[in-house]
């Protein structure tokens, strides 16, 4: 059923592909334009990707239910982390991916805690001091 | 001899203190990476990139630490494979099969030294082979023009997902998503921005770097969350220090047919170190499995793929360096990183930085025999290091990733984008669909793209340019010839699956 979603998908975005590559047009430079090389593409994709609806061959199992929420909560977890780092700072984001993470494997609390608070002034140390690639110790929501 | 002369000023660039510096770290956190479950050498490599743009390294020492790893994993793989029966990364699978056997049986320092031994032998004769062949397929490839570039593009990309055995309808969608994610941006030959949807982030299109680190390490994090990670790690104790060196007596001409066998496999395209170690197992199974102790602890079944899958590692370099295409994921990346560096690679790397092409070729063999004193007398290091719990060390490595593309760019999109390509990568090999072609079109694509438009401005815009030299029709039937023999392949196949009960389709 994914691989059919999928492929549904990956027709929708070629087609839009398609749609705004026919508009590209350059009247100089070279005889082929911007235009051509992604037409040449649009076309397999999606016969391709028509193909995967019709036929969509083999896929492997999905994780169990409890897994799959496990994973959600990273990915959550990350895109948290990334929407955080500029705006509480590197500490104290680093530290709370590193702890909700080892929490979702399993780590005991205390230990996930540990963890957290020693890796993230040492990864700051290290890259900022270090490695010389300043990184925002304290967010925008606290500085 | 040329060969000599340049290997020895090689020798001179690899033997400044800086590059066996980096070359002694790269080993050493290479054997570690391939022997952290989950963590393979694309994972390495490219958590790694970062660093290297970090410490301002240039073009040579980069590509020699990443090299360092790629050969240094290779060796690591095995060590998880023998004492836990869990491969540490791809490659190491058929090493399980009589590593973990032999370790069970109290012999796991013997499985440790023979198939530290046979890397070695794969590993030294696949450098050999580089540095014979690759200058002379280097030397043929000068008299490409754009028209026969475009041709080994195109091959490039109907051989790789043919030989891998997956379904050539998904390999080559993946392929042809990854060269359309390369169309995006400001087109460089006349300034129109495609497919920027109004955004001025992406006039620049997707970084390479940050599209690699998403699909292979972002998704292996979501991988390995699939199931609790194994917190049992008492297998990895080595009671004895020094093996019992009788053992291996019998494993060097399993090692030389696993070595030749895995280069081979190398060399073509989309094969990479995984089908070379299967290919030299299922081989050394069928030539030397006389009483059946296959899969009970034969020593020649560790020795066979583990030559193997270094041999492979080796060989894969030969058309990455002469050609600029990679034969693998871990290769694609490499290349990624130089194109980051600007040095264009393809044919024209050989004359135009010899520094560079034999500074790595002498850092490969010095990087061998380090590796070999790291995995023999020193092996206890890393068997102490692995019993760090999964649950510490995948979320500090997720860091890092994540971190290190932050530090290069500065740019929340790009961390965005990281995660976007994470999802995509995960959601693709959920549905058995290889991301080496996405990351090989992501790579060749603005090359490919511009090798065509350069071919037809030449001509004017005729088309049969494309057809013109004996080079390029030369390669259009080779791709014939592969796309013939993977669909043959792929009916015979489903015919045979189709007696067994029942597949996972969908």
């Amino acid at each position: 059923m994914i691989g059919r979603i999928f492929g549904v998908a990956v027709f929708v975005i070629a087609a839009l592909y398609l749609k705004s590559a026919l508009a590209y047009e350059a009247s100089f430079g070279d005889p082929l334009g911007p235009r051509a090389f992604p037409l040449m593409l649009a076309i397999p994709a999606l016969l391709g990707s028509a193909s995967l609806v019709v036929y969509p061959g083999t896929s492997e199992a999905f994780a169990a239910k409890d897994r799959m929420w496990v994973q959600s909560g990273a990915v959550i977890c990350l895109f948290a982390f990334v929407f955080l780092l500029e705006r509480l700072g590197f500490l104290i984001s680093t530290a709370g991916m590193v702890i909700l993470l080892a929490l979702l494997m399993q780590a005991r609390p205390f230990a996930a805690c540990a963890t957290g608070v020693v890796a993230s002034p040492a990864l700051w140390l290290l890259f900022d001091k270090v490695l010389d690639l300043p990184l925002p110790m304290v967010g925008d929501w606290i500085g | 001899m040329d060969i000599l002369s340049h290997l020895a000023s090689g020798l001179g660039v690899a033997l400044i203190p800086l590059n066996i510096a980096l070359l002694l770290l790269g080993c050493f956190a290479g054997t570690l990476i391939g022997a952290l479950p989950g963590l393979g050498p694309v994972n390495g490599v490219v958590i790694l990139i970062p660093l290297t743009f970090a410490f301002g390294l240039d073009a040579t020492s980069s590509l020699i630490l990443l090299s360092s790893v790629y050969y240094g994993c290779m060796y690591g793989g095995r060590i998880s494979a023998i004492l836990l029966n869990i491969p540490g990364d791809e490659p190491a699978m058929m090493t399980t099969l009589d590593g973990y056997p032999m370790a069970r049986a109290g012999k796991a320092s013997e499985a440790l030294a023979i198939s530290a031994v046979a890397s070695f032998i794969g590993a030294t004769i696949a450098t050999t082979g580089l540095t014979l062949f690759a200058p002379l397929l280097a030397q043929a490839a000068i008299y490409f023009g754009p028209a026969d570039y475009f041709a080994l593009y195109i091959m490039a990309f109907a051989t790789i997902g043919g030989l891998m055995g997956v379904d050539l309808r998904k390999a080559l969608l993946s392929a042809v998503v990854g060269l359309m994610i390369a169309t995006i941006g400001l087109d460089p030959s006349t300034g129109v921005a495609r497919f920027t949807l109004g955004s001025y982030e992406l006039f620049d299109g997707f970084d390479l770097i940050v599209a690699m680190v998403g699909l292979f390490a972002i998704s292996e994090v979501l991988v390995l969350l699939e199931h609790q990670l194994p917190a049992n790690t008492s297998g990895l104790r080595v009671t004895k220090l020094l093996p019992d060196w009788s053992a291996m007596r019998g494993t060097f001409a399993a090692s030389l047919r696993g070595s030749g066998i895995g280069f081979v496999a190398g060399i073509l395209p989309g094969a990479g170190a995984s089908l070379g170690a299967v290919m030299s197992y299922s081989m050394e199974k069928q030539y030397s499995d006389r009483t059946g102790t296959f899969g009970k602890g034969d020593p020649r079944g560790v020795a066979a793929p583990e030559a193997g899958n270094n041999a492979a590692s080796g060989g894969a370099l030969i058309p990455m360096l002469a050609l600029g295409v990679p034969g693998s994921g871990t290769t694609a990346v490499m290349l990624a990183m130089l194109v980051s560096l600007n040095v264009q690679p393809g044919p024209l790397l050989f004359e135009r930085s010899p520094d560079l092409v034999w500074g790595l070729v002498a850092a490969l063999y010095l990087a061998n025999v380090a590796l070999l004193i790291l995995n023999v007398p020193m092996i206890g290091i890393f068997t102490t290091i692995l019993r760090t719990p999964g649950w510490a060390l995948m979320p500090v490595v997720v860091a890092i990733s994540i971190v290190g593309i932050y530090s290069l760019s500065r740019s929340v999109f790009d961390l965005y984008a990281l995660l976007g390509f994470g999802l995509l990568g995960y959601l693709m090999r959920k549905l058995d669909i290889s991301l080496v072609p996405l990351v090989l079109g992501l790579l060749l694509g603005t090359d490919m793209e511009n090798n065509l438009r350069r071919a037809l401005s030449i001509s004017a815009g005729d088309w049969s340019v494309l057809l013109h030299s004996p080079i390029s029709i030369g390669l259009y039937c080779l791709t014939a010839l592969f796309l013939a023999f993977s669909i043959w392949m792929s009916i015979r196949r489903n015919r045979r699956s189709s007696y067994q009960p029942e597949g996972i389709e969908q």
